[in-house]
């Protein structure tokens, strides 16, 4: 018989499907908890959260073990999931100064106002694996518990007079007159406090609601960032900084910690607090030189994310800045640029269709290269022949492991 | 010299840079030798500028750079947008009259401004870069004006290419090369070909010599001159060169700092000039 | 609506059921609004707040969301990919809209009343009444001579095509021909430059005042673009250097015997031999059938 169009496609993609989850428990370890994930690999779960712009720690977890630990898929997956539910409502704006700090920094001066402080953070450990973690037990983790418990606290600072809330480091350098705020940001941030309700605030422009569109307003900007994947915005941003662009960024503040949500309820009109997110603030000045008024002046970048992860609010906000160029020069200056290029789900997307059958195509082209080639003797023929048998043979492999 | 409709008249031509204010226009211009407003840091590149254009006429504005000369030209073809003033145009050629009829070209959509420019206009920049894509074969670069204007049949394009491509001494053999491989002399003629190749009204040339060699300048300029008497299109020329200006213009402007310091004929007013500045430009291209 | 009244009407929902055609309402609602403004300007990408889809970007999500906001209970559906319902990605979208929908589904061209389709139009004439959603993976025309979306919507703002003539003018003269092989860009009403989405030349005529109406969806790119029924659609083409679709001249179809449709090229195991099927294969079996060369 000769071959035939490939047929049985539904029984392959299930037993595809089946091999898939064949992986996850082919080994004897015990299953993994949610809880275990969104307790032991939370750095993991705020990445997720971030990219799949969904700040649901346990979905998150549930993603992530459903994935087989893939983080792109298990943000994809968190998405998906929006799509099924209604949008109620938007929250309201929210001030970071407001924010229940667990880390605060500034690269720009010794002493802030509240003062430095360090927090969880992996900056100055040695990146030696500790070998020690392959053999834990319930127990020990919870003596290694007690025992940081007992290590830190107020032998190291006075928890008493840690403070509520701390003022916003560039406000120092805007008291001063030496920053320049993007007029933009201004408008919207004052159009922000009066929206109630399910529908998109004034001044606001909501990416999941309505397809972006070139010069894009900065709300668009920085919520496509926020839900941008880490490594593409780290790419980009980290090539303006190398020397493809201009931004030399400072860290005026880069802040940790968590933000109360607040909605206003529908029957009694009044603010409600629905409960809180940990996010990632940070906010880099670099300096600006004015072509017509002749002087230097600070300009501001602003990146915020959910979760902790500093790599991407740095990113970020070098990338918030460097896109206010008036004539870009380098992709990263390129709004349009690095808005479509950094969406993780869209681009991981693309890329993986390119495994999808593309036969009907290449006939096509087929048909126009052999119209352009000078002469079609017996040896080019020939020739073509050859290299499409081992095409085909490729072809009938790959139906035999599917089916 | 016989009076006919001007094909365009521009009045009160304006453009600034920055945020203006109500001191911009007094405190700006040759009376001062600025053109930035100390009062709010605008530049005003150029401002209260009038002029016309006859049909087949040769129209120059010379002036040093920054006084507002290329702004002008870049206007009246709609590259940049202006912030004051009045267009009309009287082309002669029916289709575009009767869309422009008394009215400001200025305030059209960039759609009807790009219509116009594709019927009535050609335009040779000083930077050869702006009029071509040098990765496109000249003969392309010819076709897309065609393009523009609805031509559809290829054979009919690469004829005309080759005409044109001819006329302005280009060797029709690297027609179907791109004119990154050119001299600088070679890519402004397959611009002035380009800017001709859909026979326009108004021919624009911006600084076409600024850059190229002595020798390469005059085999242009004489060039263009040809072309510009055997096609009979009126033209606007803008160079800081009054050798351009002697050798190609019959009415000329002169610009400093944004405005209109003195005009006429060309000969009067290189013989007698009367604003200062014009007299120090004369007698320093004399000497 | 106030969030007061949304809440209302909520439905009792949990994780684990989704409600019908997976998308909720309001989203479903505001996509057919989008689609009314790109029928009404055939041809014009119309931007939409395209929504995540549980399959990935790029493998059909735009055509998907106009799937699932237009489809209801007593539509009979058909998945096609590369021209044939059984391939896997077709297999995988039409399982997907089962799932969330329990519509009934068909390989049969005629019967159907919506179809999605990646890459290929069905051989059979598509009739007034029967829908045809095409998965578009760049839905940008001219995205090849500008990769800007900002200068593109300006370009077709002001119908500035020239650019896209010009690379079709250096085409035929590097090549003597346009080398566009598939996604061959066309003219819709006289107005707007489309990309037909991959589809083979071969399909192109087939767009042109059709009886059927045409929906195109490109998800990742966020746009919803149309050709109503009766629309003249032209492919870009010179006086002297016209459109011409892929050469099957002496081929036949090694299956059904059929002598005009789009084949794909194979090459048999066997005896090395280049042969040829029908790429639509609920055609070609039908053929096949009528012909008396298939049994059952």
């Amino acid at each position: 018989m000769a071959y035939v169009a490939v047929k049985g496609g539904r029984e392959a993609i299930e037993n595809a499907a089946k091999a898939f989850r064949f992986e996850q428990v082919k080994g004897d370890s015990s299953p993994i908890d949610i809880d275990q994930i969104k307790e032991q690999l939370p750095l993991a779960i705020d990445r997720i959260m971030g990219e799949g712009a969904l700040y649901a720690p346990d979905l998150a977890a549930l993603a992530f073990k459903q994935t087989s630990g893939d983080q792109l898929e298990a943000s994809f997956m968190l998405r998906a999931f929006c799509t099924t539910q209604p949008r109620l409502g938007y929250s309201l704006p929210q001030s970071t100064t407001e924010m229940r700090v667990i880390r605060r920094i500034s690269a720009a001066f010794k002493e802030i106002p509240g003062g430095q402080i360090l927090g969880p953070t992996s900056d100055y450990l040695l990146r030696l694996l500790d070998f020690d973690l392959a053999e834990e037990s319930s127990e020990s983790h919870k003596q290694k518990r007690a025992n940081l418990i007992a290590s830190i606290g107020p032998t190291t600072y006075n928890v008493t007079s840690f403070p509520n809330t701390f003022p916003k480091v560039v406000e120092l350098l805007e008291q001063e007159g030496l920053l320049i705020r993007n007029d933009a940001s201004e408008q919207t941030h004052k159009q922000r406090f009066s929206m109630v309700g399910t529908q998109v605030p004034d001044g606001i422009f909501d990416v999941t609601r309505e397809a972006i569109s070139f010069p894009a307003p900065r709300s668009a900007s920085l919520q496509s960032m926020a839900r941008a994947e880490t490594g593409g915005l780290l790419a980009l941003a980290y090539s303006n900084m190398r020397g493809f662009g201009t931004v030399h960024p400072t860290v005026g503040e880069l802040r940790v910690g968590f933000l109360p949500v607040y909605v206003t309820n529908p029957y009694t009109q009044t603010p409600e607090l629905v409960g809180e997110i940990k996010v990632t603030e940070a906010e880099i000045s670099s300096e600006h030189r004015d072509n017509r008024h002749g002087s230097a002046k600070f300009t501001l970048g602003y990146g915020l994310c959910f979760g902790h992860n500093e790599t991407k609010a740095i990113s970020m906000a070098v990338l918030d800045r460097s896109i206010q160029a008036e004539e870009p020069k380098v992709p990263s200056e390129d709004q349009e640029f690095v808005l479509m290029h950094t969406d993780g789900i869209e681009s991981v997307g693309f890329c993986n269709h390119f495994k999808l059958p593309h036969y009907v195509t290449f006939q096509s082209s087929l048909d126009r290269l052999r119209q352009t080639q000078p002469s079609t003797d017996a040896l080019k023929d020939k020739t073509l022949s050859e290299k499409f048998t081992v095409q085909t043979s490729h072809v009938s492999e790959t139906k035999e492991t599917l089916s | 010299m016989l009076i006919k409709n001007p094909i365009l008249t521009a009045t009160n031509l304006t453009k600034r840079y920055g945020p203006g204010c109500a001191k911009c226009l007094e405190q700006t211009g040759p009376d001062y030798g600025r053109n930035q407003c100390p009062v709010c840091g605008t530049v005003i590149a150029c401002a209260g500028v009038d002029l016309a254009i006859h049909p087949q006429e040769v129209l120059g504005v010379v002036g040093e750079s920054g006084s507002g000369k290329s702004t002008v030209i870049k206007m009246l073809h709609f590259d940049i947008d202006a912030d004051d003033g009045h267009v009309g145009l009287h082309t002669g050629k029916i289709e575009t009259d009767n869309r422009v009829r008394n009215q400001n070209v200025l305030k059209f959509s960039s759609f009807g401004k790009r219509q116009i420019r594709n019927a009535v206009m050609g335009i040779v920049y000083q930077n050869p870069h702006l009029g071509l894509r040098m990765n496109i074969s000249a003969g392309g670069n010819i076709a897309e004006r065609l393009l523009m204007a609805g031509w559809r049949n290829v054979g009919d394009m690469r004829k005309r290419s080759a005409m044109l491509l001819d006329k302005t001494e280009v060797p029709i053999s690297r027609m179907d090369e791109a004119p990154r491989n050119f001299s600088g002399g070679m890519q402004q003629r397959v611009q002035i070909a380009k800017a001709l190749s859909n026979e326009p009204v108004l021919l624009l040339l911006d600084e076409v010599t600024t850059g190229l060699d002595v020798s390469v300048q005059a085999r242009v300029l004489d060039l263009i001159r040809k072309l510009q008497q055997e096609m009979d299109v009126a033209t606007l020329v803008v160079s800081h060169d009054l050798g351009v200006i002697r050798m190609l213009t019959t009415r000329t402007m002169v610009m400093k700092n944004g405005r209109v310091v003195e005009a006429g004929l060309t000969d009067q007013i290189l013989e007698d000039p009367q604003h200062p500045y014009t007299q120090l430009l004369v007698s320093s291209a004399l000497h | 609506m106030s969030l007061a009244e949304s809440i209302e009407q909520l439905p009792e929902q949990k994780h684990a059921s989704y409600s019908f055609a997976f998308i909720d309402e309001g989203a479903k609602r505001e996509i057919r609004r989008q689609t009314l403004k790109a029928v009404a300007i055939p041809g014009y990408q119309v931007p939409f707040g395209s929504r995540d889809m549980p399959v990935a970007r790029g493998w059909g999500t735009g055509g998907l969301q106009l799937t699932l906001s237009l489809i209801g209970p007593d539509d009979m559906l058909k998945v096609i990919d590369q021209g044939s319902d059984d391939s896997v990605n077709a297999v995988n979208i039409r399982k997907f809209i089962e799932r969330v929908t329990s519509v009934n589904t068909t390989t049969d061209t005629e019967k159907a009343s919506v179809i999605q389709t990646r890459h290929r139009i069905p051989e059979e004439h598509l009739k007034d009444g029967q829908i045809l959603i095409f998965q578009v993976p760049i839905p940008e025309p001219l995205r090849d001579v500008e990769p800007s979306e900002r200068e593109t919507r300006r370009m077709h703002a002001e119908a500035d095509y020239s650019r896209m003539w010009l690379f079709l003018y250096e085409d035929i003269v590097k090549y003597n021909q346009i080398t566009i092989g598939s996604r061959y860009p066309v003219m819709v009403g006289g107005r707007y430059i489309m990309d037909p989405s991959p589809i083979p030349r071969w399909d192109i005529p087939r767009l042109h005042m059709g009886d059927a109406l045409f929906l195109f969806g490109a998800g990742r790119e966020k746009r919803i673009y149309a050709i109503p029924p009766h629309t003249t659609v032209e492919p870009l083409e010179f006086d002297d250097h016209r459109f011409n679709v892929e050469d099957f001249t002496d081929k036949v179809c090694m299956r059904c015997g059929s002598e005009n449709t789009y084949l794909d090229e194979l090459v048999d195991d066997a005896t090395g031999k280049r042969i040829y099927t029908c790429s639509d294969t609920a055609y070609c079996e039908k053929a096949a059938r009528q012909k008396g060369l298939l049994n059952g």
